[in-house]
Parts: C-alpha cells; sequence; structure tokens
C-alpha cells in the first residue's frame, strides 16, 4: 500500500436507551467528539464512509445521507458500509484502503445504529434474520440462538460450564461500571447472572449483550499529515478480513468461528506481530460464549481453554491479556453498526493512555476483534501507539 | 400446495416446490449435480463448482447425531408471541427445542426437536431426521432422538 495508515481523531458518544436523540443527533455527537479530538473542522475531511447494519432498526432507505446531509458534508464522498454488527470494522476496512491508497489524505469514519425505537421482539426478529433467513431462522431461531447453539457445542466439547459464561458478563459489567459512556454502569454478582432468566439454553440475560442506541467517529490520515493533529496518532498497523458460512450448521466445528482464525492470521500476519504480543484488546462479546471463543480464536489461548482463561482471571487489567476495558459489548452496549467503530476508539484511547481507571499501563500495541451476524463476516485490526 | 409462514421460508425460490412436495410426502430431499456429483443440503439448483443449472434430486440419508441444540425462550416478534412486559417480565412459555443433526457422510441438517425434553437431550446422541406434515398443513423438519 502507498500510506500508512492513523488514527488522529476518535470519539464515542453515550451508549443507551437515547429515547433524547435521534439517528442523526446520535451520529453528530460521536463525528464532533472525533473532530475536536483530532482539533480539527469537518471542511478538513476530504472523504467519509458510514456503517450502520439495518435499515429496519432506523426506517430509513438511506441513513448514510441522513448523516452527511445532517453534517452539511456534502458534495464531498459518503457512502454505506455493511456487514451485520461488523459493519464498523468494515467502514473502517474502507477508509483505510481510502487513505492508504492515496484517493484522500483525511477521511471520516463513522458507525451510527439506533435500535430501541422497536420492540424487543420486533428487534429479536430483525437480529434473528441475521441468521440464515431460509434455513435457520423459520425454525424459530433468534440470533442469541445462534450463539447458544455454539456455546452447547463448545461446553460438550471441552466441558465449557454456565459458571465461567457467566464470568465473562461479572467481568465486562465490572468495566462497564468504570466506563461514563456505557449503556450499563452497574456491576453485577456471579449468582445474579446465573439466577437471570432463560433468553435461549444455555445462554441467559446476562449472557446477553445489550439493544442499545450509540454512535462512535475515527478520523485517519496518512504518514506525511499525521503529526499535523492535537495529539499523536495511534498507527493502523494490521488490517484482516474473512469470512464463513451463513448457516452455523455448515461449520465443521460449530464450536469455532473460523472467520476469526482467518482474519486474525491476516492481521497478525500484516502487522508482523503475534497474539503473545498483544497488550490490550477488545473481542466481541456479543454472547459470553462469543468471547471465550473470541479469546480462543484469536490465539490468546488455546482452543477450548477460554473457560479456563477467565476462570482464572486472564483477561482482566492485571492478567495475561486485558479485553474489553470498556464493558464489552456484554455493558458498554451493542448498537450494532456503530460497535466496530466504537471498538477502534477504545483501543485508541487506550493507547494514548486517556482510559482513567481502567487504563491498561503502558500499552503499546492493541487489537480490536468485531464478528457480523453469527460469524459469517469478521474483522481485526491490530494499532500500535506512535 | 399452500406454503405458510412458519415452516420453512422455500416459497419463493427454486427449489421450494419439489423440496416440499417432498417433505409432504415423508422424504426429505437434497440435490446433487449431475456433472460433478456433489450433494447439496440445504438443496439448491445450481452448482458453485460447475456453475451449471444441471440438478436431480436425491433423498438425503436420515441417520445421524446431534451436534448441538438450543431452545428458544425469547422469541422472535414473527412468531406470534405477546411482547414481554418491560422490563424483562419472565416469558412463561416452554419452547420447542431446536438442533443441528449431521447425517452419514457429512450432511448437516437444523430442524424441530419436538416432544422431547430439553434436559434429556445430549450432543452425540443417535438422532433421525424426518419430514413432517403439521396439522393445518404446513410441511417442516424435525429431528428425533433413536
Amino acid at each position: 500500500m502507498k500510506h500508512k495508515v492513523a488514527i488522529v481523531g476518535a470519539a464515542q458518544g453515550k451508549f443507551g436507551v437515547r429515547e433524547d436523540a435521534s439517528h442523526r443527533e446520535l451520529a453528530f455527537e460521536a463525528v464532533a467528539g472525533a473532530l475536536k479530538d483530532a482539533g480539527i473542522r469537518l471542511k478538513d475531511v476530504d472523504s467519509m464512509v458510514t456503517a450502520v447494519a439495518a435499515d429496519d432498526f432506523s426506517f430509513a432507505l438511506q441513513p448514510s445521507a441522513q448523516m452527511h446531509d445532517y453534517l452539511e458534508f456534502y458534495p464531498k464522498a459518503n457512502f454505506r458500509v455493511e456487514g451485520a454488527c461488523a459493519s464498523g470494522s468494515m467502514a473502517l476496512r474502507v477508509g483505510w484502503m481510502t487513505v492508504a491508497s492515496g484517493l484522500a489524505d483525511v477521511v471520516l469514519v463513522l458507525g451510527a445504529e439506533k435500535m430501541t425505537e422497536v420492540s424487543t421482539p420486533q428487534a429479536t426478529e430483525i437480529m434473528g434474520k441475521g441468521g440464515d433467513a431460509i434455513w435457520e431462522y423459520p425454525f424459530g431461531l433468534s440470533f442469541p440462538g445462534y450463539y447458544a447453539m455454539v456455546a452447547r457445542a463448545h461446553m460438550a466439547a471441552f466441558g465449557t460450564t454456565e459458571e465461567q459464561l457467566a464470568m465473562v458478563a461479572v467481568k465486562n459489567h465490572f468495566y462497564g461500571s468504570q466506563n461514563p459512556l456505557a449503556h450499563m454502569q452497574k456491576e453485577i454478582t456471579l449468582e445474579k447472572a446465573l439466577n437471570s432468566f432463560m433468553v435461549a439454553y444455555p445462554l441467559k440475560l446476562y449472557d446477553c449483550s445489550l439493544i442499545t442506541d450509540g454512535a462512535a467517529a475515527v478520523i485517519l490520515t496518512n504518514a506525511e499529515k499525521a503529526k499535523d493533529f492535537a495529539k499523536p496518532p495511534v498507527w493502523i498497523e494490521g488490517i484482516g478480513t474473512a469470512t464463513d458460512t451463513m448457516r452455523i450448521a455448515d461449520r465443521e466445528e460449530i464450536y469455532t468461528l473460523q472467520a476469526t482464525v482467518e482474519a486474525a492470521k491476516e492481521a497478525y500476519r500484516h502487522a508482523g506481530v503475534g497474539p503473545e504480543e498483544i497488550d490490550v484488546a477488545t473481542v466481541h462479546d456479543c454472547f459470553t460464549i462469543a468471547e471465550i471463543c473470541a479469546y480462543e480464536d484469536l490465539g490468546f489461548c488455546r482452543k477450548g481453554e477460554g473457560g479456563a482463561f477467565i476462570a482464572d482471571r486472564q483477561t482482566y487489567i492485571d492478567g495475561k491479556i486485558p479485553v474489553n476495558m470498556d464493558g464489552g459489548l456484554k455493558s458498554k452496549g451493542h448498537p450494532v453498526g456503530a460497535t466496530g467503530v466504537a471498538m477502534a476508539v477504545e483501543i485508541t484511547k487506550q493507547l494514548r493512555g486517556e482510559c482513567g481507571p481502567r487504563q491498561v499501563p503502558n500499552a503499546e500495541v492493541g487489537l480490536t476483534h468485531n464478528v457480523g451476524g453469527s460469524g459469517q463476516v469478521v474483522g481485526v485490526t491490530i494499532y500500535r501507539k506512535d | 400446495m399452500e406454503f405458510k409462514d412458519f415452516s420453512l421460508f422455500v416459497k419463493h425460490t427454486k427449489i421450494g416446490k419439489p423440496f416440499a412436495e417432498a417433505l409432504e410426502s415423508g422424504k426429505v430431499f437434497g440435490t446433487q449435480c449431475r456433472r460433478c456429483g456433489r450433494i447439496f443440503f440445504p438443496p439448491r439448483p445450481e452448482c458453485p463448482d460447475c456453475l451449471e443449472e444441471n440438478m436431480t434430486y436425491v433423498e438425503i440419508p436420515t441417520q445421524g447425531r446431534l451436534l448441538t441444540y438450543t431452545a428458544i425462550f425469547v422469541p422472535p416478534a414473527h412468531y406470534g408471541v405477546s411482547p414481554p412486559k418491560m422490563p424483562f417480565a419472565r416469558v412463561t412459555q416452554v419452547p420447542c427445542p431446536v438442533g443441528v443433526v449431521e447425517v452419514e457422510g457429512g450432511l448437516r441438517v437444523t430442524g424441530w426437536i419436538p416432544d422431547v425434553d430439553l434436559k434429556a437431550l445430549k450432543v452425540g446422541d443417535p438422532f433421525e431426521v424426518q419430514a413432517r406434515t403439521l396439522k393445518n398443513g404446513q410441511v417442516t423438519i424435525v429431528l428425533s432422538p433413536v
């Protein structure tokens, strides 16, 4: 590639049930934050990419046009990128390509989703069709249902327990309680998680991430311009994307997200690092089992040992590799299109040392892992402090 | 025959009619490429290797083992259950388990697991894939312990 790419501005708006703000107003919060963080104005941005996962949530055919209209970004380029819950990472990839290729010098990557204007059963239906709409969803499957089948297979193969799943929730709520922008800022106990009601056996309420409204934005630029902004750059060192079968059933190992394995392989090779060099990571914990699979499939621990890895507290701030110090999708919330961008925001701030009580000391290399649907498309990105 | 919403959404597909008619007569069809011999389940009308639409319908093996399963206690709106009272009221229905069976030869079949207690299910159990016509005339696929 022609240019090395840096993140020079990053911001996340408040995640939550945002009845106070429209989809475009949420987007504005994040974009204004990222521009101020970079010390620039929108006129300094050459091109824009917008991630929104589902029209069904926003009742709009072209939500990205709402965004560039509301920002008064026209007539410069903006369009939407979609990769289900990995839309944000796919937009980041497109933004990275735009800068790396030399097509534009300064690119704004925005992710925004407003999910709570529909009821929970409606949201369950919209997300349920994130599986195979002909061959899976008609069996009454919900999004938690897909991951429940991953969980059941994982438990049968490796003896992973419901307690170990719940430990992921306890950790992420603990760190989420320290993140003022998180949807749910409250700690939970193991007992509370284990006694919560069943959503899709064996996944219970506290095994599931939140239905959330929110937005996040980052500003990308090339090496020549990277010193012209308010804060030191965070470099994108490696970017990997991979895909997998639509049906969970078609995967050789139902308990492995092969697209994670492949995307990570590409990102590690690209960055020239291995999993043991990652100081801080955000992984896609849409369900607790997904975080356990991520530990394994990203190479943080061996396959099958993810349950023991959380039980040993290896992903707490003082463990082998701190994971989801922002609270994760579980506690920070999961506005699907915004999630991948919000992960990049968190890692940027971790590598700058801006995270307060949940700051990982001396973090130099970070990783984000963002899964679309039930593993159909995955983005893994590796970042390095300047 | 008439398709209804909640069995299999195969109406607007090229393979829907023969597939559903086979289910009605108690058979589970896959497709086989006449050129390369590859067998597909779910059935599809074209071979992605040969790029040809030259398929024959074949009955797939029905004996296998249970690979994984779940049961959906908080269902999608589509499934006609009124919204639970928020915040987070307990849903009192008893859902039918759903799972995946790998049949001999390696094809994977997703289906309902009716009339079986969720607690009695175990990954690896011997299972059989069956075509089933429901009382309302809908056709679907069920998985039964052998």
